[in-house]
């Protein structure tokens, strides 16, 4: 209802003031424009995030200094707080962030964005900046029009600039001619009750522009031009930086719980920052001059001393909530918990991740890692196994000749309900992250898709062999009995060393090639079960009718094998794609392994 | 102008180069890795009694030493394309 009413409405209040003042017309498009630019430079930035970004993300994200410095540089590169925290967001959702170092990037990105209003109030206000915004936007826009990826993204980037620059010219001019009209600043509220309202209208503010920095740039164009006073605008500053939160909130509504309690984190930090201002706000403008005065900052340049009180109370809540962020994390983790669902969907898969390659490349990895437990769960239950046996270290005979009891087990139903939909939604989160990847992304798209393929028809074949299995289990003939043991073992085998290999991939670094063993041992007990069909048949221990569906089902063992198989190159092999493509060269071919099969059958 | 197109051939060449540098390490790495991988399967065959499991080990061990004989293959094959270019 709500939702329903908040934008028509916004929508009125915005009409009927451009029809009442022309002002605030001006002021608002520039607001307008000032967003825009921030959409093309984010734009801009994701161009260039194919897998660099994520990549310097990780690597300058493990200790907990290098988490804030990264979050404060590529704040003030990229002068969006929010750009930082929608992407620290998504490589929590992906496990590829701790929890504690999410939240140094965010302390960082608060630090970072204090640059914005030194960039403003030190240069916006005194140059002439719309004088750069024209040849930007041209130049930005002939090259968002070439078909070079990199040349996009710069003219993304520029053309953003030139619209910031545009906005604030805007804002500039509006609160100028608004000075000769009206005078805002005669609503001024005096002691904390306007310290108060002020905080909460740039709390409104930023919501509803859903950018801190166009809330901080229209303070301080208001500023310059007197419309308000220089107490309300600290007030409105430390609004700003609180309202900036719903940014991340909105981006981890859509995302993991890691993304959840690290927006949570943002919140308590700029609700504790922004309490912590208000209550020693005399305390702190005291700083303000201090600091200003030994900068060589003039008493009445109010812009720049709100600069300095942005910068001065996101500093001090950083320094005060450092201590703290172990016990954030603790508690954190107690009040934001995972909902128990029935349902099996994806775990990973969340939008937020769709926009950086490598983040995308490794939840469809784990993803795949998730399909592929449930499928070993259904397989070993389609072979009337129980997964932890197998994955355990008793010998796979012992457990085939103890369990000779079936699982009752509905395979349509487990595949539609567990393996279908998480199937689904993988494919789906790749046709929709088709955009800036690179060569090696795509690539390993491309196997994980396989992989994906692979259990999708292993379950698949699992529900024919289970038709015939199921009976001759407990076959009152010897032999037939035997011989489905047997392919209960193949299958057991492969899930038994695949299991093994997922949990030992950084140790061996080999995994392609030890797969290698697998597929012979699985073609040499393939043929030899042939072998022994034949030989039963002509002794008539079977009938021909059970030699024929034990022939059948022997290729739908080895099917299964083999795409089991076939997954766990992609899955668990190394992270490094040279690595990979060597590998792969190395591995044995389909002849080569039939050669080896033949010689050693003559030994 | 000139200097360009030799600044990028001679790019192109040391990436080559470097790129082909980069495959015989690990080429070597990947078979010393093998090597040791052997002696590790051998002394785990002494010690396993599961029928299945032996017969998994004794695979390894075949397809580790087509695997090993196929990478010397492929640096022998790459040193002599090496010295005939040179």
């Amino acid at each position: 209802m709500l939702k329903n009413v908040f934008l028509p409405s916004i929508f009125i209040v915005l009409a009927y003031g451009f029809w009442l003042s022309p002002n605030f017309k001006e002021i608002s498009a520039g607001v307008a424009i000032f967003l825009f630019g921030m959409i093309s430079l984010e734009e801009g930035f994701k161009v260039f995030t194919g897998g660099t970004l994520e990549k310097i993300l990780r690597v300058s994200t493990n200790t907990r200094l290098k988490s804030i410095s990264f979050g404060m540089f590529t704040t003030t590169i990229m002068q969006s707080s929010s750009l930082v925290s929608v992407i620290t967001i998504s490589f929590l959702s992906a496990g590829l962030l701790g929890l504690s170092e999410g939240i140094g990037i965010v302390f960082g990105a608060n630090l970072g964005t204090t640059t914005g209003a030194w960039l403003v109030a030190g240069l916006g206000l005194k140059v002439k900046i719309s004088a750069y915004a024209m040849p930007m936007l041209v130049f930005g826009i002939i090259m968002v029009f070439q078909k070079n990826k990199a040349l996009k993204g710069i003219g993304y980037i520029l053309s953003g600039l030139g619209f910031l620059f545009l906005g604030i010219h805007y804002m500039k001019e509006g609160f100028e001619a608004f000075k000769g009209s009206i005078d805002l600043s005669a609503y001024a509220i005096p002691g904390y009750l306007g310290l108060f309202v002020f905080a909460g209208i740039g709390i409104a503010a930023t919501i509803i522009m859903q950018s801190s920095h166009a809330t901080l740039v229209l303070i301080i164009t208001a500023l310059a031009a007197s419309q308000i006073t220089y107490e309300n605008a600290l007030a409105l500053a430390i609004g700003a930086n609180v309202g900036t939160t719903i940014t991340a909130i909105l981006g981890a509504m859509s995302s993991a719980i890691a993304g959840k309690r690290l927006a949570g984190a943002h919140l308590i930090f700029n609700l504790a920052t922004g309490l912590i201002a208000i209550v020693f706000i005399n305390q702190f403008m005291q700083a303000v001059d201090w600091t200003s005065a030994k900068m060589g900052i003039a008493n009445d340049n109010y812009t720049l001393k709100l600069a300095v009180f942005h910068t001065i109370f996101n500093l001090v809540g950083v320094l005060v909530m450092l201590p703290f962020i172990d016990s954030l994390v603790v508690f954190l983790e107690k009040k934001i918990k995972d909902k128990p669902t029935k349902m099996v969907g994806a775990k990973y898969l969340y939008s937020t991740s769709v926009d950086f390659p490598e983040t995308a490349v490794e939840v469809i990895r784990k993803e795949t890692i998730n399909i592929f437990e449930l499928s070993s769960n259904i397989l070993t239950a389609g072979i009337s196994l129980n997964m932890v046996d197998v994955a355990g270290k008793q010998s796979l005979q012992e457990i085939v000749q103890q369990s000779t009891k079936v699982i009752e087990l509905d395979l349509d139903d487990e595949y539609e309900t567990k393996i279908k939909g998480i199937y689904s939604e993988i494919i789906a989160f790749i046709s929709k992250a088709a955009f800036t990847w690179e060569v090696e992304q795509s690539a390993s798209i491309h196997w994980l898709r396989l992989a994906n393929q692979n259990i999708v028809e292993a379950v698949k074949d699992m529900k024919h062999l289970r038709k015939n299995m199921s009976k001759n289990i407990g076959a009152k003939n010897k032999h037939i009995r035997e011989q489905y043991n047997l392919l209960r073992i193949q299958i057991a085998i492969v899930l038994r060393e695949l299991d093994r290999l997922k949990h030992q991939v950084k140790k061996e670094g080999t995994v392609i090639l030890s797969l290698d063993a697998l597929k012979l041992t699985v073609k040499a007990n393939h043929d030899k079960l042939n072998v022994t069909i034949i030989k039963l048949l002509q002794k008539k221990k079977i009938t021909p009718a059970m030699a024929t569906s034990l022939m059948n089902d022997s290729q739908y063992a080895l099917r299964i094998a083999t795409n089991l198989i076939a997954m766990g190159g992609t899955l668990f092999a190394s992270y490094d794609e040279d690595d990979i493509s060597l590998e792969r060269e190395v591995a044995l071919s389909p002849q080569e392994l039939e050669k080896i099969a033949v010689s050693n059958s003559n030994t | 102008m000139n200097d360009n197109i030799i600044d990028s051939l001679s790019n192109y060449f040391s990436d080559k180069f470097n790129n082909k540098i980069k495959r015989t390490e690990t080429l070597g790495s990947l078979l010393s890795k093998l090597t040791k991988k052997s002696r590790k399967i051998k002394r785990k065959l002494v010690n396993t009694k599961d029928e299945n499991e032996i017969q998994l080990l004794e695979s390894q061990l075949c397809v580790l030493k087509a695997q090993k004989k196929k990478i010397r293959k492929i640096l022998a094959e790459e040193k002599v394309t090496e010295e005939s270019n040179r």
